[in-house]
């Protein structure tokens, strides 16, 4: 089934990138919480990024989503697959601590994970999370992930794998 | 899927179109070989793939970026052209890369001229420049076949590429340099004879 391109949760908007996520996607590549997928990154590549993170929607049908809350963009979540043979990777991040501790990225994934895994029925998903990165962690495993024990990847050698599998089988 | 609709451009020998998933195979031979080497590469295939992905979405973000120039008989894709503007780029660039083994046949002059004139006319740029190597002596003699100049008060992307300015739109319009461009593309496209040792995009 096709993926919608955008959800609505009780709070908060997801939908694809724009010109105006920006400034805003900018800075927090250029932060110290983009340390924990390569960063910190430039303008020039922080513009990439964002470009890249539309464009995957045009390549693969789905892609991860602009979470806006309170009308202005506050991160992005959702699946990603550069492979195109292998389960894609469920991704959260929020660019900004003030938008931290009100359960923002666990209402965004949890929309984003019940329409792909039960509305499209997907059947899998990974989470490959910094094994440092403790927030991130716990909330994996809020939102029904197990801890698996597969080998980190080269590209992120400090990552622990989760799993999220298909509700309802 | 809410994409900005990428307009079509067609000349005499080439259908210019948005890069499509299927196209990427061919973007990836480039960008994975030497050829690649003044725009960045070689690159691996997270770097290619991510390339790929970015190149589609800056149309959403700019609302314009580079097509995919394809063979108008056979559909093959032959190479990119189009524009190019990343945050902190000085000017907007026009851009364009050849398949290597496609080179030689005048399709870099055919579509670069084309999307030229629809960013001069369609959407009203008053200009653009080209950044280039200053070691890649093809390109560069492409933006001098398109009556670009080198310009050297501009600022450039990196402090290391050379600034080729391209005509306006009124420079190009009451010169020349339009018309030699048609009729070198008309050469390329029924040849009268060709030159032997020349490198030509």
């Amino acid at each position: 089934m096709t993926i919608a391109p955008t959800i609505s949760t009780a709070r908060l908007t997801l939908r694809q990138p724009e010109a105006g996520d920006f400034p805003a996607y900018a800075g927090y590549c250029a932060s110290d919480r983009a340390r924990f997928v390569g960063g910190p990154f430039d303008a020039v590549k922080a513009f990439e990024k964002l470009a890249a993170m539309a464009g995957h929607w045009v390549l693969r049908g789905f892609g991860r989503y602009i979470i806006e809350h309170k009308g202005a963009p506050v991160g992005h979540v959702g699946p990603l697959a550069l492979e195109s043979g292998q389960d894609p990777e469920m991704t959260w991040t929020l660019w900004n601590e003030t938008s931290e501790g009100k359960g923002i990225a666990k209402e965004a994934s949890a929309a984003v994970l019940d329409h792909l895994l039960q509305d499209a029925q997907w059947a899998g998903l990974i989470s490959r999370v910094d094994a440092q990165n403790t927030p991130s962690r716990r909330l994996a495993e809020s939102l029904g992930a197990t801890l698996t024990d597969e080998a980190a990847p080269s590209w992120m050698p400090t990552a622990v794998t989760y799993r999220f599998l298909k509700v309802g089988v | 899927m809410p994409q900005k609709t990428i307009p079509i451009l067609e000349t005499k020998r080439l259908i210019l179109r948005g890069p499509e998933p299927e196209d990427y195979p061919n973007f990836k031979a480039t960008f994975a070989s030497y050829r690649s080497r003044f725009m960045g590469g070689p690159l691996n295939a997270y770097e290619t793939w991510m390339l790929y992905a970015a190149e589609i979405g800056h149309w959403n973000i700019r609302g314009y970026g580079m097509w995919m120039i394809h063979d108008k008989n056979t559909d093959e894709t032959l190479g990119m052209a189009g524009g190019w503007f990343p945050a902190k780029w000085p000017e907007r660039e026009i851009a364009w890369i050849i398949w290597p083994d496609k080179a030689g046949h005048g399709y870099a002059l055919e579509a670069t001229h084309a999307v030229r004139r629809y960013f001069y006319h369609d959407l009203g740029w008053d200009g653009a420049v080209s950044y280039i190597d200053p070691k890649n002596l093809d390109s560069i003699r492409l933006a001098e076949r398109l009556g670009a100049t080198k310009d050297k008060s501009a600022p450039s992307v990196d402090g290391h590429d050379v600034v080729y300015r391209h005509p306006s739109p009124e420079a190009l319009a009451s010169s020349q340099i339009g018309d030699a461009i048609e009729m070198e593309i008309s050469h390329y496209a029924d040849p009268m004879f060709k030159p032997k040792g020349y490198a030509l995009d």
